[in-house]
């Protein structure tokens, strides 16, 4: 019987539940990556060891490297030092994972582990019985009826039997995950790995998907997974953290909760984080802005349609930010961060509602007025930065420049210049982005963004996939704007950033949260009737969530 | 039954490869063009080639066709019987061989043709008419005409027409049939002919003897050295009898006269087309580049669950094999079809029959192979690399290095720093992808290569036939039947309103005596006076006539090839018009072309021609110069001046518009420009397909970088502007490397032609407006395989290109 810990997490069950023979053994596993800015460690030497029938999660923010150790268990990538090595509960034979080769690699995987990934990965041609047969196919256990049969029978066991017939796109996040887990299961492999598989779905969906988990655990599976969603922690058998490469027991709080995990986790983490090299600077003190409404949202709905069915992603948000505003929008992946960022910047129309920027409708102009608009009135920084790689940092930031023609043209590389110079990219003026590091070209596109003065900088999970030092630059960055009185938005699910702004918006599945914080916000009547609909926000087209 | 019920694709993998190709329909054609259109190029000209080297053996063979032919002077039917007994021939007969003109009605223009006088028709062995419609014998006042004329004169069989006899006279003549005759010489050019009994040639007025000898040989009739030798055999029998042989003519049994020169001209057709197989096999690399750039990610899901790098090449493989076949299905029955039209057209102008439409087992077979072989070895770099990606770099889709080294094109493009920014993006942009713009720049450059160097062509071929009109100068050219007084002639011609003025010409036939050699070369002298404008020959050596020349020759740059050691200055024995041999100086050496090589041309001075005939102050031939040189009036006058002496009695053999001469030369060359000038228009598809896919491939995989610009500011107009301006980049470079490797391609392609035309090297001109055409071309076809991609990509909103995957 597996029993649940009252407390968030319970430390005895790491120890009670491990069995002897480990079924991967990682020996200082070390992966570095080679970037234009040179070398840089994603995991450092990591040595653990993962048991049969056990439900590990592996938790870490963004960028910490728990994908990256998720890939060197399950051979999808080379590691730079170190060994990997796996034991088969069938025969306790040893493979030496980290020695085999691309082919060696597919066969093992094909036969002893199934992997599910946060974005399904489904063939979107084949339809489902299909993708679930198709790693029989490659591992030569194909037979035409028994196959099927078995694809069947996983189908209707992840409770999607009935759309077996269908192609991917005609189903929801949800169901695609469904899928992806019938996929991994169907050569009957030992172990899963699954990363971030509820990442992009809504609560109740994301519930669902772990508890078939739960449920192949109670199998006799082993199940790996990582996360960054801290609730999942007490449902897990055994919770490892890894922070910037390296993997460690979780540290609990005085009430058994493990710290939040994030680059901002906590005040208490500031100390530490200082030692990083880059001191936090909180916005207090910032000079005087002025209380004009920069931006009005009034009942804004959002709602996609698809093959798969309506799906609410917005339920009615009423919203006023100021000039001057620093604000954090904080939400899981898939409470509508990203499509409420879309309705702020006029990249996408809200089904229904308001929008007022400035004092304009910007729904009323077509697409290309609005990029003008947007260029002369609004910085917008991408969590993969999207700097144009045939452009130098100069050039990137001279660009917005030319599209809307502003500035004499004479003065743009000066200007071009002191916006580096404010990031600390002047020595960096003239090289392409891809060579300088990930922090550089975060720090050159909030350059960009500031190319044509504009009133309102959006950023949409900004240091989402920057290590810590990074992260903290960019924050930085951020203060000093506001401070200069520019609107900031950044849109995260790093719940510690928000002690750096003016104000939190929490999200939920399409909901304003924390309306008791915030006198300006509020829910519409309309928006507090739940969507029944177990549809996920990314079989949408929703960047980021 | 669906395909996807089929058990044979059962297996998910095959599945996958099925969809591949049906979801992705407009992906699948594109690739299904690129490889049908070269293999349907080359299948096309395989099956014309084919089927013209074995119907043109077939139906000449089956006409019987002479093996020896003699121009000589007036003999009778009991020559024939000697000659007949001859060793080595097996079959002799004498045909009259005149020049008459005909015409459909008063007024209407009058055709010349070559009128064939026979016994009886029903009786030849010889050169048998294939009978295409009407009566296969003509009957007393009858006119049987080859079938080649119909269409010109618009006749049909037992209409009237008018034959104009020797003395001015006319006569009318039922046509009653229409044939194919595969004795005529000179293919698409040559004068019609038309057969008439030798008692309906005496009712014309004409001498009935015969003229020519037509001859099969016994033995072996497709030994040429045997033939030769018979021939020789004839000849000195001929020469015996003091006759003088005008034309001598050799052939094989199979061999058509013109297969050499049909097939060498289908040669070079099908070695474009093999180019153009290869300009589609770099377009099908590229997109399969794409492709598999696109399914990169499905690799390396494939992967994950356990497929192996041969499984996955495999499986693309299989997608090229089945891109293949159906290209197969398009481009066999299409180039079947297309090949058998093209030789049964270029049959038509030979008076060749082919047989029934068929498919070429060999012209299937080669498509099979290279429908094959090229795409699979286009695909297999992209393919190999493709499966051999590790599975983390397919799922996270980072197809760049960060750490590239410096090229010579990225510190080009470091230099155009100075650019704005928009126009800098696309200017690096089109150097972003080598690989593939370089694919992209193979295509488009050889077809502007090859469509420039077509053009050059032409410009040498019009050159050419220019060069041909130099000797051609007058407005008229009036050919009598015998010596006319000029101040008789001129005076009819200049009572025409617009004769400016008339030079008399005479012509005399002759031989020049080699050293050392029995038989001479024959020569016809045509005698211009001395200071004539209306003859002005491109001089390779020496000088042309002057007024204080006496036995002075300007003779044609062929005797050099007849005449072992002639040079300028030389003194060569000719016997001139039967008399005596005398020496004469060669004073030039004019080019001309002469693509039977029967005769050699010279043109001697007037005045000695005439003392040494006895035709003083007299012509054969007028040329007339009016004040308008348009076709129309030299039509015009043509007609009339032919009234005018037929009116007047004098035997007129031929009076034609000057411009005559060359437009039935240019006519014949317009026919292989227009081939060519297909498949260079055919090749610039190829490459103007190539350009739009690589278009959309650049603008697919910037999707994002796309809604980004539109994020920071840019317009519909600045996305399109940097989209089109990437096409016309690619499009330029390309003009500059297709114009400099034109050159190479223009010589080559000149000789292959000038050598199967004439025999002999043509000089090359090269043609401004082929360059000045291929630039807009390549720049509107830039412009066009960019303004879709571009399109797409204004029309994408940040939200779709952010969501993009």
């Amino acid at each position: 019987m597996r029993g649940r810990s009252t407390a968030f997490f319970d430390m005895a069950k790491i120890v009670q539940n491990q069995p002897q023979q480990p079924l991967f053994q990682l020996k200082e596993v070390t992966k570095i990556f080679s970037t234009g800015a040179g070398d840089f460690t994603a995991l450092d030497k990591i040595t653990m060891d993962i048991y049969p029938g056990e439900f590990l999660g592996i938790i870490g923010k963004s960028g910490a490297g728990k994908s990256t150790l998720l890939n060197m268990i399950s051979g999808v990538a080379r590691i730079t030092s170190g060994e990997v090595n796996y034991f088969s509960p069938a025969d306790g034979s040893q493979h030496a994972i980290h020695g085999l080769n691309q082919n060696q690699l597919a066969t093992w995987r094909g036969k002893h582990v199934g992997i599910v990934y946060q974005s399904f990965e489904l063939l979107p041609m084949l339809n489902l019985v299909d993708n679930v047969v198709l790693p029989q196919d490659f591992a030569g256990f194909f037979q035409r009826r028994k196959s099927r049969t078995k694809a069947r029978e996983l189908l209707e066991m992840v409770e999607i039997g009935e759309h077996s017939h269908k192609i991917p796109a005609h189903i929801s996040g949800g169901q695609k995950q469904r899928v992806a887990i019938a996929r991994a299961l169907v050569n009957d492999p030992q172990v899963i790995v699954a990363d971030e598989p509820t990442g992009s779905l809504d609560t109740k969906t994301s519930n669902n998907i772990f508890s078939i988990f739960e449920k192949l655990v109670a199998q006799g599976k082993t199940v790996v997974m990582v996360t960054h969603d801290m609730n999942l922690a007490d449902r897990f058998d055994r919770v490892l953290q890894i922070t910037d490469g390296v993997v460690t027991e979780p540290e609990l709080d005085e009430n058994g909760k493990i710290y939040a995990v994030g680059h901002f986790a906590s005040e208490e983490d500031e100390e530490a984080e200082n030692l990083k090299g880059v001191k936090l600077e909180p916005v207090f003190g910032q000079k005087e802005t002025k209380k004009e409404i920069a931006i009005s949202l009034k009942d804004v709905i959002k709602t996609y349609r698809g093959p798969a069915g309506e799906f609410t992603a917005l339920k009615g948000i009423t919203l006023d930010f100021n000039y001057g505003d620093f604000v954090a929008i904080v939400g899981k992946s898939g409470s509508g961060k990203s499509t409420l960022l879309n309705m702020l910047t006029g990249i996408d129309h809200p089904t229904s509602g308001e929008v007022m920027i400035g004092g304009e409708r910007i729904y009323e102009m077509t697409e290309s007025q609005r990029a003008k608009w947007r260029g002369l009135n609004m910085g917008i920084v991408f969590q993969f930065f999207q700097l144009l790689p045939t452009l130098t940092l100069l050039e990137n930031v001279m660009l917005p420049m030319d599209y809307c023609d502003v500035f004499e043209r004479s003065e743009r590389p000066q200007r071009a210049y002191e916006l580096l110079e404010m990031v600390g990219l002047t020595a960096e003026a003239h090289k392409m982005p891809d060579s300088l590091s990930t922090g550089q070209q975060q720090s050159a596109a909030i350059a960009r963004s500031m190319a044509t003065d504009p009133d309102i900088i959006v950023a949409d999970e900004p240091t989402g996939n920057l290590d810590t030092r990074s992260a903290n630059t960019i924050i930085n960055l951020f203060n000093k704007l506001s401070a200069d009185g520019k609107t900031i938005l950044i849109v995260t699910h790093d719940p510690g950033l928000t002690r750096f702004t003016h104000r939190t918006i929490t999200l939920a599945d399409g909901l304003v949260v924390n309306r008791e914080d915030e006198p300006e916000l509020s829910v519409t009547e309309e928006s507090k009737v739940s969507s029944t609909e177990p549809f996920s926000a990314v079989q949408q087209p929703v960047p980021g969530d | 039954m669906s395909a996807l019920d089929n058990p044979a694709i059962e297996r998910p993998r095959w599945r996958k490869i099925f969809l591949d190709l049906w979801e992705n329909r407009t992906r699948t054609a594109l690739v299904i063009a690129s490889i049908a259109v070269g293999v349907f190029a080359l299948g096309t000209i395989i099956t014309s080639y084919v089927i013209l080297a074995e119907d043109m053996e077939v139906s000449y063979s089956s006409a019987q066709p002479a093996n020896i032919e003699f121009n000589i002077p007036p003999f009778d039917q009991s020559f024939v019987a000697t000659l007949a007994k001859m060793d080595g021939l097996e079959r002799v007969e004498g045909r009259h061989r005149a020049v008459m003109r005909i015409s459909k009605d008063e007024g209407a223009t009058w055709e010349t043709l070559i009128v064939i006088g026979m016994e009886d028709y029903s009786e030849s062995e010889i050169f048998v008419h294939e009978l295409v419609d009407g009566a296969s014998v003509p009957g007393r006042r009858e006119i049987l005409l080859e079938n080649r004329i119909r269409q010109d004169l618009n006749i049909e069989v037992g209409q009237s027409l008018l034959v104009q006899l020797g003395n001015g006279t006319t006569r009318e003549m039922p046509a009653v049939g229409f044939v194919q005759d595969q004795g005529v010489r000179g293919g698409p050019n040559a004068q019609p002919h038309a057969y008439v009994t030798l008692n309906t040639l005496e009712w014309m007025g004409r001498d009935t003897r015969f003229n020519q000898i037509v001859a099969t040989v016994s033995g072996d009739s497709n030994d040429i050295a045997h033939i030769d030798a018979v021939a020789d055999d004839v000849e000195e029998r001929l020469k015996k009898r003091d006759d003088r042989i005008f034309r001598r003519w050799t052939g094989t049994t199979r061999e058509h006269p013109m297969e050499s020169t049909v097939l060498a001209v289908l040669g070079v057709l099908g070695a474009m087309g093999g180019l153009m197989l290869i300009l589609g096999g770099s377009l099908i690399a590229n997109t399969l580049n794409a492709l598999l750039a696109q399914h990169l990610r499905q690799i390396g899901v494939m992967k994950l669950v356990g497929a192996h790098s041969r499984q996955i090449t495999g499986m693309y493989l299989l997608l090229i094999l089945a891109f293949s076949f159906l290209a197969l299905c398009v481009s066999i029955p299409l180039s079947s079809w297309g090949g058998y039209g093209l030789a049964n057209y270029i049959a038509g102008l030979l008076a060749v029959t082919v047989q029934g439409f068929r498919f070429i087992p060999l012209s299937i077979m080669t498509q099979v192979i290279i429908a094959v072989l090229i795409p699979l070895a286009a695909g297999f770099i992209p393919v190999r690399s493709g499966s051999r990606t590790t599975v983390a770099r397919a799922i996270s889709s980072n197809m760049n290095s960060g750490n590239k080294r410096e090229t010579f094109l990225d510190r080009v493009g470091e230099s155009l720093a100075w650019l704005s920014r928009p126009i800098l993006l696309s200017v690096r942009n089109t150097f972003r992808k080598r690989g593939r713009l370089g694919l992209t720049l193979f295509t488009l450059t050889m077809a502007g290569a090859i469509f420039i160097a077509v053009f050059n062509v032409r410009q040498s071929l019009n050159e050419f036939i220019d060069s041909i009109g130099d000797l051609f100068l007058a407005d008229v050219i009036v050919d009598m039947e015998r010596p006319y007084r000029t101040d008789k002639v001129s005076q009819i011609i200049n009572e025409l309103d617009g004769v400016e003025y008339i030079e008399p010409w005479l012509f005399s036939s002759g031989e020049i005596q080699i050293a050392g050699e029995e038989n001479g070369e024959p020569v016809n002298m045509l005698a211009p006076p001395a200071d004539s404008e209306l003859v002005k020959p491109q001089i390779r050596e020496g000088r042309w006539l002057l007024p204080t020349d006496d036995r002075a020759i300007v003779i044609a740059d062929m005797a050099a090839e007849r005449i072992p050691g002639l040079q300028l200055g030389d003194t060569i024995p000719i016997e001139v018009g039967g008399d005596r041999e005398e020496g004469w100086e060669v004073v030039g050496i004019f080019a001309f072309p002469d693509p039977d090589g029967d005769t050699i041309l010279a043109y001697a001075p007037y005045e000695t021609i005439a003392k040494q005939s006895g035709f003083v102050n007299q012509g054969t031939s007028f040329r007339v110069v009016m004040d308008d040189h348009s076709m129309a009036a030299q039509q015009l006058a043509a007609r009339q001046i032919n009234d005018m002496l037929d009116a007047a009695g004098f035997q007129v053999r031929n009076v034609e518009a000057a411009k005559m001469t060359t437009e039935n030369a240019a006519e014949a060359i317009g026919v292989l420009v227009t081939f060519f000038m297909t498949m260079a228009l055919l090749t610039a598809v190829v490459g103007s397909i190539g350009l739009a896919g690589t278009m959309s491939m650049n603008v697919l995989e910037r999707t994002r970088e796309i809604g980004v610009m539109r994020a920071i500011g840019a317009v519909d107009t600045e996305i399109m502007r940097t989209v089109i301006l990437e096409g016309l980049s690619i499009g330029f470079i390309s003009w500059v490397i297709g114009a400099v490797l034109s050159f190479p391609i223009s010589v080559g392609l000149l000789n292959i032609i000038s050598e199967a035309m004439i025999n002999s090297p043509m000089p090359l001109y090269f043609s401004v407006s082929g360059f000045w055409i291929w630039l807009l071309g390549v720049l509107a076809l830039a412009t066009l395989a960019s303004i879709l991609p571009a399109r797409n990509a204004a029309r994408l909103t940040i939200r779709e290109v952010l969501a993009y995957e």
